[in-house]
């Protein structure tokens, strides 16, 4: 950190983020104003008056410009993709326990009056009357409109109150052409486009779109540039002057054209990501191969010695800063499913040029280090290894960890990766070009679209109590698939097992069904023409990203939790109830009913907790279970076909939905108590991996992993003492290389002592900034949830 | 596939208490710990007092008991009392391990430390992490209680694991004649030699035997060219002092070859388990020498010119 990064860093935290309602009024305006236009001429005439409205600042010291809302952290609302609830819920921001933000007190009647105008016309009004419409009657009344769930066993939850999100623009485009030369791409496209062919009108018109937004897009970096200027005027001090005019000529240069240097390139990239964050709410937008495409900026510019190496670092510490100052206002039930302000802005390094080669070069280290030394929760930097990534890579990589202690970078198996997007028909130079996206989606820079509505996730655990229950599930009392048996009655393990396969199977359906109906959504309301600008492709096939389709590759992502618990339960139960008999079915049933209470129900838990193998521990018979039961449903997807093209992309992740999902699930055989948290991500169940590191490692990585286009993810807790000094980062090194050769496909860490964890959260005023890993993101340790908190306390902690 | 054990028929089997994966601290690389039981040595602040004792031993963690009362009605000595209500109690005196309550026990507060195991299984668990040793260059670490006092399976199973390209450790205390570690040790790729003090009577005191033969086959090992890490723990009371160091620094610095020196800060984690195996630690509740003061000691072993590192 330099001393200005630094200063700027400290302010970032001051004050509790705040709602901004500009954005919101001038889309609505607009709205008004372009009523009776093509729709995707009124988002891009939208997006323009906001651009050209909204409030723009430069703060004292920044060197990287443009901002998101009218002040840093505060967040921009999206009303055209839901809105009641911000009514329902104004008086609660302040207060919540998590992701608490304000309202101006004079602002809560102009919040009012735009969900008003909203009412009914939101993306989330069109994904709910598409449900109705794509699940059969009988379904569609027990389609949970509450909880956006049936029957508690397939949620719809993601992707139905805000944007898409979750692509990786083709930021190669945006550096070569700027947005004048995009505009100028489109312009010539559309003219090129026989308005006699009946195809070509629907392209005329998202053509349209792109040009009115590209335009604003050059516009509001013009913004910047006068504003820049007009403080320069203002300026007192000669140093800060003579930065606001640098500010001023890189707008023009970025606005008009192509970047030359590495700093345009750098404000380039900002504005373009920038962008696609103001003109839609869609999460996990990420940063791609920040080190490969900025690298022949870089190294010209030190080659030629326009700038240091120091420079360079303290432009791209500023950059960091920038991502973290984004945010995102979001209902409570979502806030619960993704507690910490996260904003999933991933940002790639290392792995493979599309020819095969090493890809590290001074930029990928020159990010690590301001990584490590800023300590943010963004952006969410990840590194791909592959077997030829160079030792001091991977080991800067470790040592970056020890210093974050937050989880970043995470790190990626190319040798899972790779073989994974081939899988899905990519072209080898397209899958080596691979970066994450959000939590651990993979995806092809400015081709994938890695989300694609929909995607929403299976809660395999409570499924397996609908099936002990012979198809009911207590806790709404519905049964939509009945058993003849239940687990009072099942004869053996395998008649238990085909048993929830017909369940797997009766509930798979839902996904398609609720993924169409918001996939739809986004095509028939919110296209984002901006966005579909700078992808690749989209202005020559004059087709908005929101309509899917080739030659870009889609992936709609599905969701997998509670893994680990559901191999923990069915080998507790295949061992204990049925090899063993040491507990009867029907005691396990009616024990489970009363949450393990009753004479026996303590001794029947810790039965369940210690007699039985637990997934973690590098042990076949329970490993192997929850392998086969993940397919179960990784096969059963493979039967649809998103509505975008491409294919079900299948993920274990599960964000901090581990907590609130936990709550309505009632005892499991897996010795876990009604109510208490489920297992996050792929990882073993907290506090049950006692075989130590290896032992886990090897559990995890018996999971098919190439079978998850979007990612698995791995938490692991490692005690700082056991990785310090050089010899330990070797060893640390050599854990990560051999769980990617035992066909692992990511792990990341939390190097902070439980000591450190427990003090911040009794004393979370003296560690403000003590940053965790939680799933794909980091997060401020002392904004998360208690619950959470406890869990990753008591998550395994590795040490001797 | 693992070449087939080649010696000591019937196959030898050994009393292991532990068998604990990814342990780096002892020994090069990512290593897995092969704990036997039963010490020649009574130290006071021995860390793994469920090593000390050559038989089974059964233990009782009551932060662990559900009072199921499981315990009690299968005690055939009467050993555990007590009930639900009024919590159940573990008359040591009274036991003689049999472990049927480890057996009844539903909720782990009942452990059997020492469970027999041949050669052959023992490598079958330090066989799960061979991709490991390979990216670290790790391996096997044998240590105890002490691997000298189960000397035909410590040296079967150090062959064995040779035999099969794994790079061995032991730890040991070094007490035992000087033709039983020349033989048992005989595959061992490294010896880590617990260097406990140089004064005989104060050895004596502290651990139960005085040194004259550890420090004997410490001197015959570095003659006869073995690889060594002197590990030196540092306990106060007991050597933690300037002077202690500075003897024990230029007794290892006269030595034939150039070891390395690690010492090893005294802790007091062991306190639950002996309470919970129903033994008494000899050094209750010390605090662990200071950071500052086992630099001094480092730099004093450093000054002696023997290359030392603070922990393992």
């Amino acid at each position: 950190m330099t001393s200005r990064t630094e200063r700027l860093r400290s302010r970032l935290y001051r004050n509790p983020p705040e709602i901004c309602l500009e954005r919101a009024r001038l889309y609505t305006d607009s709205w008004i104003e372009t009523e009776g236009r093509p729709l995707v001429v009124r988002r891009a005439m939208a997006l323009a008056k906001v651009l050209k409205e909204m409030t723009t600042y430069i703060e004292e010291e920044e060197l990287v410009v443009g901002n998101h809302a009218s002040r840093a952290f505060s967040v921009p609302l999206f009303p055209e993709f839901s809105a009641s609830w911000m009514a329902d819920e104004m008086d609660s921001f302040k207060e919540r326990p998590q992701d608490a933000f304000v309202l101006r007190d004079e602002d809560r009647d102009g919040l009012l009056q735009i969900v008003e105008s909203w009412r009914g016309k939101t993306h989330f009004d069109r994904v709910m009357g598409n449900i109705e419409h794509s699940l059969p009657a009988e379904l569609a009344e027990v389609f949970d409109k509450e909880g956006l769930h049936i029957n508690q066993v397939y949620h719809a939850v993601i992707s139905t109150t805000d944007g898409d999100g979750h692509v990786i623009l083709d930021f190669e485009q945006v550096l070569s052409l700027g947005f004048e030369g995009l505009a100028q791409k489109a312009r010539e496209t559309r003219q090129s486009l026989d308005p006699t062919l009946a195809q070509n009108i629907r392209k005329r018109i998202f053509l349209k779109a792109v040009i009115i937004a590209c335009d604003a897009a050059a516009d509001f970096g013009r913004r910047y540039e006068a504003l820049a200027r007009n403080l320069a005027a203002q300026c007192t001090s000669e140093e800060r002057r003579k930065e606001l005019d640098d500010i001023a000529l890189v707008c023009n240069r970025v606005a008009a054209g192509p970047a030359e240097t590495f700093r345009e390139a750098l404000q380039s990239v900002w504005f373009a990501f920038l962008l696609s964050q103001i003109e839609s709410n869609g999460h996990s937008m990420s940063l791609g191969r920040f080190d490969q495409y900025l690298y022949p900026y870089y190294e010209r510019d030190i080659e030629d010695q326009r700038i240091t190496r120091e420079e360079a670092r303290e432009l791209v510490e500023c950059f960091w800063i920038k991502t973290a100052e984004l945010n995102k206002l979001r209902n409570w039930r979502s806030t619960r499913f993704k507690t910490g302000y996260p904003m999933f802005q991933t940002l790639t390094l290392g792995g493979q040029t599309i020819e095969g080669l090493d890809a590290v070069n001074d930029l990928s280290h020159l990010c690590l280090e301001a990584t490590a030394d800023l300590k943010l929760i963004a952006p969410t930097v990840v590194a791909r290894i592959h077997p030829g990534t160079p030792e001091d890579f991977l080991l800067a990589c470790c040592r970056a960890n020890l210093t974050h202690g937050g989880g970043l970078p995470g790190l990626f198996n190319d040798q899972t990766a790779i073989p994974c997007l081939l899988n899905m028909g990519i072209p080898m130079e397209d899958a080596r070009n691979w970066a994450v996206v959000g939590c651990a989606e993979m995806a092809v820079p400015g081709k994938s679209c890695s989300m694609t509505g929909g995607g929403g996730y299976f809660s395999l655990l409570k499924l397996l109590e609908i099936t002990l229950n012979g198809g009911t599930n207590p806790s709404t009392g519905i049964c939509l698939c009945p058993e003849k048996k239940d687990l009072s009655t099942f004869q053996s393990y395998e008649d238990l097992g085909r048993a929830y396969q017909r369940q797997v199977d009766y509930y798979l359906k839902f996904m398609p069904m609720c993924a169409n109906a918001v996939s739809s959504a986004y095509a028939e309301g919110t296209p984002t023409p901006l966005l579909s600008a700078m992808m690749t492709h989209r202005i020559e096939t004059g087709v908005d990203h929101s309509e899917g389709g080739g030659p870009n590759y889609n992936d709609t992502q599905v969701q997998f939790h509670n893994t680990a618990n559901l191999g923990n339960a069915l080998a507790a139960l295949k061992k204990l109830v049925f090899e063993e008999k040491l507990i009867s079915g029907t005691e396990l049933k009616d024990v489970m009913a009363s949450n393990f209470g009753g004479p026996r129900g303590e001794e029947v838990r810790q039965m369940l907790l210690n007699r039985a193998p637990k997934f973690g521990n590098d042990d076949d018979t329970v490993d192997l279970i929850t392998r086969q039961a993940v397919n179960w449903f990784v096969k059963g997807v493979k039967k649809f076909k998103p509505i975008r093209g491409g294919v079900y992309g299948p993920t274990l992740q599960t964000l901090t939905s581990n907590v609130p999902e936990g709550e309505f699930i009632g005892a499991t055989p897996d010795g876990r108590r009604a109510g208490e948290p489920t297992s996050d991500n792929a990882s073993p169940t907290a506090g049950t991996d006692l075989s130590g590191i290896t032992a886990a490692v090897k559990s995890v990585a018996k999971l098919e992993h190439e079978q998850h286009p979007n990612g698995t993810l791995f938490n692991l807790k490692i005690h700082p003492s056991m990785i310090e000094g050089e010899g330990g980062m070797a060893k640390f090194a050599a854990l990560i290389r051999t769980f990617f050769e035992l066909g692992g496909m990511q792990m990341q860490f939390t190097l902070v002592s439980a000591e450190t964890l427990k003090e911040a959260q009794a004393f979370p005023e003296r560690h403000p900034d003590l940053v965790v890993k939680v799933a794909g993101y980091s997060a401020l340790f002392t904004m998360l949830e208690r619950t959470f908190q406890d869990q990753l306390i008591a998550r395994t902690e590795h040490r001797l | 596939m693992p070449k087939k054990i080649s010696e000591e028929q019937p196959e030898p089997k050994g009393l292991v208490f532990n068998i604990e994966r990814f342990c780096v601290h002892d020994g090069p690389g990512i290593r897995t710990l092969v704990f036997l039981k039963g010490c020649p040595l009574s130290c006071w602040w021995c860390a793994n007092p469920e090593g000390m004792n050559v038989r089974p031993q059964v233990a009782f963690f009551p932060d662990r008991c559900i009072g199921c009362g499981n315990c009690v009605n299968v005690c055939p000595e009467n050993a555990a009392l007590g009930s639900q209500e009024a919590g159940i109690s573990y008359v040591i005196e009274r036991c003689r391990h049999c472990a049927e309550c480890v057996e009844a026990c539903p909720s782990r507060a009942r452990i059997l430390y020492g469970k027999q195991m041949s050669v052959g299984e023992v490598f079958e668990e330090i066989e799960k992490d061979r991709p490991f040793y390979r990216r670290s260059h790790g391996g096997v670490t044998l240590s105890g209680g002490e691997p000298l006092l189960q000397k035909i399976f410590s040296r079967s199973l150090l062959k064995h694991c040779a035999e099969n390209n794994l790079h061995t450790a032991v730890e040991t205390s070094g007490q035992a004649d000087w033709e039983t570690v020349c033989r048992t040790f005989e595959s061992a790729d490294i010896i880590l030699f617990d260097f406990k003090h140089i004064h005989p009577l104060k050895h004596l005191k502290f651990t139960g035997s005085n040194n004259l033969q550890i420090l004997d086959n410490l001197r015959r090992l570095d003659e006869a060219g073995r690889p060594m890490i002197l590990r030196v723990p540092v306990i106060p009371e007991f050597n933690a002092s300037g002077e202690e160091m500075v003897a024990m620094a230029q007794f290892a610095a006269g030595l034939k070859q150039a070891h390395s020196c690690h010492l090893l800060p005294y802790h007091a984690f062991a306190d639950v388990k002996y309470r919970c195996l129903g033994m008494r630690s000899r050094l209750p509740s010390l605090e662990s020498p200071p950071n500052e003061l086992m630099e001094e000691f480092k730099n004093i072993w450093i000054d002696a010119g023997v290359e030392t590192q603070i922990g393992g």
